[in-house]
């Protein structure tokens, strides 16, 4: 109980100090929405009229109060769950903003880092228990090579063979048009089928980690007086693999992937934004560079909240598998 | 690797340091993957060095002709804005590897203060920079970043590489910490502490020693971290878009379509060069995963391939 | 009937499809011919906003809602749209328009001078849609009949007309009417419009438009409009590479690579000049205020390189006058009878350190002129992040007035950034487009004119340029009004406020491959660029099956 009062302590403290890096960030930034928007319609060579600023300041209510009532403000409104209305989608809410991209994302990203986690997680077994041998080395020096090479460079590369050339697949966004009235399944299918590209850049430059660090723990875990022990005892080695090594050996990857997990959400951002993907990844800069503060809040207050809560949940899980968990920090 | 608690009375601590560095180097050098990876990095440092002397052109000199493809006069050929390729490669290497390095620095210095440092204080003094730790961990490395390099697209290399240590050490110092507190428990630190030592000395003497190969790696992990991080800032537009790098070579040759226009001289060039030094830098530290003790948990190998996302 | 506008899954998004087959969608019985592929905006996520006043609408509200009349961007005429004519009276104070008759908005009901008279009125009562400001200008908009408008000024100002009859879309009063609150929160989801296209299916990435058969121009001739999102130009580039997009607005660094080569008989681009690129000096800094340093930096730049290096030599080096003689509406106001150096920029990098010799600036040791009272001649040369054409120009003219003795260190920011210090005269140099208009007052106004906020970025505050541009506003001769052209255009030139680098151009590429009748330089009846307000319908209106 008092490991779960720990955690929920901390939880709540890193949720308040989350929320107010938030805050304070896009207020450090220089300039407004209303400037980016004349800027942006300056530069395009079709400037607005010239009562713009006026009008704009007006419409968009350029915040002129003292920053420490908009933070209290800030706060109230997330306590009512208000994210406020974003500049770049004017009239839309944040939350609607954050609704329809966050699935796509989620889905994306999500099926990705779970493919990663769980080919790595194989495919690291595999290699330990081979270690040593041309397999391991193969394995390891691969996967170690694609992960160290930028992926939005990766990603430009496949979209122009795979997509420019050879048309095996879409270059970009997330599903096509279709016809009216075209069957879901064929919908879906459209889907898994934009969503290969953007897939398999985030799958390449993750599956490394994965596999090393699950590699790893396993040589280690196999050097343990418990399994030499039920080595000698005759235990098959299938078995020896799976229900002794690779058991005790996934525990420390739990954390990690709990993170994987949480930063899903933050978008395989470069990625969405190579392939078109509308993700939240693209929603953050596309705030950024439109200096839509309340849209880049919700984003990042999202981000936020779904690492904390993976994190937590995780050791919760932790600390019930693990009782030596509980006692430590 | 011995790790006998008789080490403890060795002569000075220096030498102690010293002795433990040599042993690891010359391990490290044995190792042909890590002998590999130092030597990709030792040559492109030399080259990033002599960059005046070995680049054939100025790199923001713009009097050649145009979207040239590789010819003897221009061996990686010519942008569209006519700048020669080889030298603008040649020149990046100092922004990119420098950011790189002091990414490097700054993180794996802060992860020593931060995650090390306080473990010879008070409990409360430790749980405070553990929450400071798992704090920054969470907050969303890239966006957070997108948000800081507002500030950035004028400002030098160091200030770049200082946003990306200031918002990156929080996996070393993790990492570090639970290493420190794994140490504490063996019997070798418990015996020193039983003899009297103090806190700090114990940390010095004892400890950081033995967490060698583990900060190494870290160091590398955060320059690599700290390459890929400006090569993606760059490519999105956020860095400073004029300074020559090997991101800005990227973004430029993107945004000039080069793919597209079949000018591949132009795109594949920089994201080699960042493969290659990530590449190197793995090997490195794969080498001092092999070196290091296969019992201690290094925590570090768990770390995820990507890190831009 | 609720249409979910934004697509929260794949689930929502088949939903959406699905229900699109439930919009009133006029019969597609007389369409012949392939769809029409566009291609003219980044967006990073369609929103289903048809508002034409909200700065964050679907950039397709050109083919739906017209002004009155269309000031034509590359040609010295006037195309009349919802209206048919306008007269100035009584001292220029009174704008008299008559408006087009038969015309129905695409629900049926009639268009009448209550539509015209009920859209200005709510500018009025919502000042932040107000973004032209006219009522700063206009004292009253009435009816008088059916089919007349009667706008009252509040004093004389003619070029003013552009704005009220050009920039103003015109909206049904029956629907806009009922609206509660502010109609910038009016989403439009199913616009009833009276211009060509109607909205036919929505979702996040794809928007298709089919003819409104009730157009007053007579049924649009092709069948079908999609406008396919495009994220980033990473995006739109491959699509504009395989031949795809048939109308595009894009900046492109390589178009006939790119685009032309892809179909090269059919795939064709026009870039007709918009306005000049140029340097804003800061006039208050007392370096920058001396016309020698600004005709030294002038004289040290090599525009036609700017050109071939920045923009690919589509945008050719500006006009000291700031007109675009390759612009025939800018052309036509072009005093050719000012001596040679006003009509064309020279470079001469010599020249420029004789006159800073001559002005009393001397050499530093790191060979950067030093005024007589000790300041270097070393700015900040600011420029917008990401236009990279501007970027890179920022990059050419530092090392360009390096070469001459100038030091210029070139700054990049956001474009809020750059618009806040322009607002604010936090900046030194400054690289900006200003725009132009259908006649030089709009962009001589904005640049020089008083109202700092309306673009005198540099400050300049020059009485005699004031007094001109007064009397222009007030005058309807076009004869006078070219006297007064060509006392500005020869003041702008000599003064240097601000130094012009190169043109700024209208993105227009397309394909006759399927449609024929697009505007290009032997016709040019409008700009190509879709997101020149109001032409989309102008040129959908135009097109024929080959």
């Amino acid at each position: 109980m008092r490991f779960f009062l720990n955690r929920l302590g901390f939880l709540l403290i890193s949720i308040w100090a989350a929320l107010t890096v938030n805050f304070l960030i896009p207020r450090m930034m220089p300039g407004n929405p209303v400037d980016a928007i004349l800027a942006h319609f300056q530069s395009e060579g079709a400037p607005l009229g010239p009562n713009a600023l006026h009008a704009l300041e007006q419409q968009f209510g350029v915040a002129h109060s003292s920053i420490w009532s908009q933070y209290l403000g800030y706060l109230q409104n997330l306590l009512h769950g208000q994210l406020g209305t974003s500049i770049t989608y004017y009239p839309l809410t944040v939350t609607q903003v954050i609704e329809r991209s966050l699935p796509w994302t989620l889905g994306l990203a999500g099926t990705a880092t779970i493919i990663s986690v769980l080919l790595g997680t194989f495919l690291g077994v595999y290699a330990a228990w081979h270690r040593g041998t041309r397999i391991d080395a193969g394995l390891t020096t691969v996967t170690m090579f694609t992960s160290a090479i930028p992926y939005f460079w990766i990603a430009l590369i496949l979209v122009y063979l795979f997509g420019f050339e050879l048309h095996w697949f879409p270059q970009f966004h997330a599903f096509s048009t279709l016809p009216p009235g075209v069957a879901w399944w064929k919908f879906a299918l459209d889907i898994l089928y934009h969503a290969v590209l953007p897939g398999a850049t985030i799958v390449i430059s993750a599956i490394g980690g994965w596999l090393v660090g699950m590699r790893n723990n396993m040589i280690q875990t196999l050097g343990e007086d418990y399994v030499t022990f039920a080595r000698a005892r005759g235990v098959r080695n299938r078995r020896l693999m799976i229900a002794y090594a690779a058991r005790n050996a996934i525990l420390p990857n739990l954390t990690g992937f709990a993170m994987a997990i949480g930063f899903v959400v933050g978008g395989a951002l470069l990625t969405e934004i190579v392939f078109s993907y509308p993700g939240i990844g693209m929603q953050l800069l596309t705030a950024v560079e439109n200096e839509d503060y309340p849209l880049m809040q919700g984003i990042f207050l999202i981000i936020a909240l779904a690492v904390l809560l993976a994190n937590f949940f995780v050791e919760m899980v932790y600390g019930f598998l693990d009782p030596r968990a509980r006692q430590g920090e | 690797m011995s790790m006998s608690p008789t080490l403890s009375n060795a002569d000075s601590l220096v030498e102690t340091v010293k002795a433990r560095r040599t042993t690891f180097v010359r391990l490290l050098w044995a190792n042909p993957r890590a002998r590999a990876g130092l030597i990709i990095l030792m040559a492109m440092i030399v080259v990033a060095i002599l960059a005046p002397v070995l680049a054939p052109y100025n790199p923001t000199s713009t009097n050649f002709i145009p979207s040239q493809a590789p010819s003897p006069r221009h061996l990686l050929g010519t942008t569209l804005q006519g700048q020669d390729i080889l030298s603008q490669l040649i020149w990046g290497s100092r922004n990119s590897l420098g950011v790189g390095l002091a990414v490097g620095v700054i993180a794996t210095v802060l992860s020593l203060l931060i995650g090390v440092l306080p473990s010879i204080g008070s409990r409360q003094v430790n749980t405070i920079f553990a929450t400071v730790t798992n704090i920054v961990l969470i907050l969303p490395g890239l966006p957070l970043l997108i948000v800081l390099s507002a500030y950035l697209h004028s400002s030098g290399a160091f200030t770049i590489a200082a946003v990306i240590g200031f918002t990156g050490w929080a996996f070393g110092a993790r990492t570090l910490r639970s290493q420190v507190m794994t140490l504490r428990q063996r019997d070798f630190v418990i015996a020193a502490r039983l003899a009297g030592s103090s806190q700090l000395r114990l940390l010095v003497r004892e400890i950081l020693p033995n967490m060698l190969s583990l900060v190494m790696a870290n160091f590398m992990f955060s320059i690599l971290f700290g390459i890929l991080s400006e090569a993606g800032l760059q490519f999105l537009g956020l860095g400073n878009v004029n300074a020559v790098s090997w991101g800005s070579i990227i973004y430029w040759s993107e945004n000039g379509s080069a793919l597209l226009l079949g000018m591949w001289w132009w795109f594949i060039p920089p994201g080699a060069a960042i493969a290659l030094v990530g590449i190197a830098l793995a090997l490195v530290n794969s080498g001092i995963d092999q070196v290091s003790n296969p019992r201690l948990r290094t925590v570090a190998k768990t770390k995820k391939g990507g890190i831009l996302r | 009937m609720k249409l979910k506008t934004v697509t929260t899954a794949g689930m929502a998004v088949a939903v959406a499809l699905g229900m699109t087959g439930m919009l009133s969608i006029p019969s597609m019985a007389a369409a012949k011919g392939p769809a029409l592929e566009l291609g003219w905006g980044v967006y990073s996520s369609y929103t289903r906003n048809f508002n034409p006043f909200s700065t964050t609408q679907m950039g397709v509200t050109g083919e739906m809602y017209e002004p009155l009349f269309y000031f034509n961007d590359v040609a010295p005429k006037v195309e009349p749209m919802l209206g048919t004519s306008f007269a100035w009276s009584n001292h220029n104070t009174v704008l008299t328009v008559h408006l087009r008759k038969n015309v129905k908005w695409s629900n049926g009901s009639p268009f009448t001078s209550h539509d015209v008279v009920f859209t200005f009125n709510m500018l009025k009562r919502f000042p932040a849609m107000d973004t032209s400001g006219i009522w700063t200008k206009v004292a009253s908009v009435k009816a008088a009949g059916n089919m007349t408008v009667i706008f009252t000024f509040k004093k004389a100002d003619v070029p003013f007309q552009w704005y009220v009859l050009g920039k103003t879309p015109i909206v049904p009063a029956s629907i806009w009417s009922k609206l509660k609150g502010s109609p910038l929160k009016f989403l439009n989801p199913n616009p009833v419009i009276s211009g060509p296209y109607l909205l036919h299916t929505f979702n996040s990435q794809d928007v298709t438009l089919v003819p409104n058969p009730k157009y007053w121009g007579g049924r649009p001739q092709v069948p079908q409009l999609n406008v396919p999102l495009f994220t980033s130009n990473t995006a739109q580039e491959p699509a504009m590479a395989s031949g795809k997009i048939a109308w595009g607005a894009y900046f492109e660094s390589n178009i006939q690579k790119l685009y032309v080569a892809a179909d090269p008989k059919y795939n064709h681009y026009w870039l007709p000049p918009a306005g000049p690129v140029v340097i804003y000096p800061n006039l208050t800094n007392p370096l920058l205020a001396k016309l020698p340093v600004r005709q030294a930096i002038s004289d040290a730049l090599n525009r036609p390189k700017l050109d071939r290096l920045a923009e690919s030599g589509y945008e050719p080096p500006a006009n000291p006058t700031l007109l675009a003689p390759r612009n025939a509406n800018q052309r036509a106001w072009i005093d050719h009878h000012l001596p040679a150096s006003d009509l064309k920029y020279q470079y001469n990098p010599k020249k420029s350190i004789q006159i800073l010799t001559k002005a009393g600036f001397k050499r530093n040791k790191a060979g950067i002129f030093v005024s007589a009272a000790g300041k270097p001649l070393s700015f900040t040369l600011t420029v917008i992040s990401g236009l990279t054409d501007w970027d890179a120009q920022a990059s050419i003219i530092a090392s360009e007035l390096k070469a001459v003795g100038i030091n210029a260190s070139v700054n990049l920011v956001t474009g809020s950034q750059a618009y806040s210090s322009e607002l604010s005269g936090k900046f030194q140099l400054m690289i900006g487009g200003p725009g132009a208009g259908p006649t030089p007052y709009t962009m001589y106004q904005s640049l020089f004119g008083p109202v700092l906020t309306q673009g005198n970025w540099e400050r300049w505050h020059s009485p005699v340029m004031n007094k001109l541009l007064n009397a222009f506003s007030i005058t309807n001769n076009r004869a006078k009004e070219q006297q007064l052209a060509n006392k500005m255009e020869s003041l702008a030139a000599k003064n240097m406020p601000v130094i012009g680098l190169t043109e700024s151009v209208w993105w227009y590429e397309w394909s006759n491959k399927n449609y024929v009748g697009w505007p290009t330089p032997s016709n040019p009846y409008a700009a190509g660029s879709s997101y020149d307000y109001p032409v989309a319908a102008l040129i959908l209106s135009h097109l024929r099956l080959r």
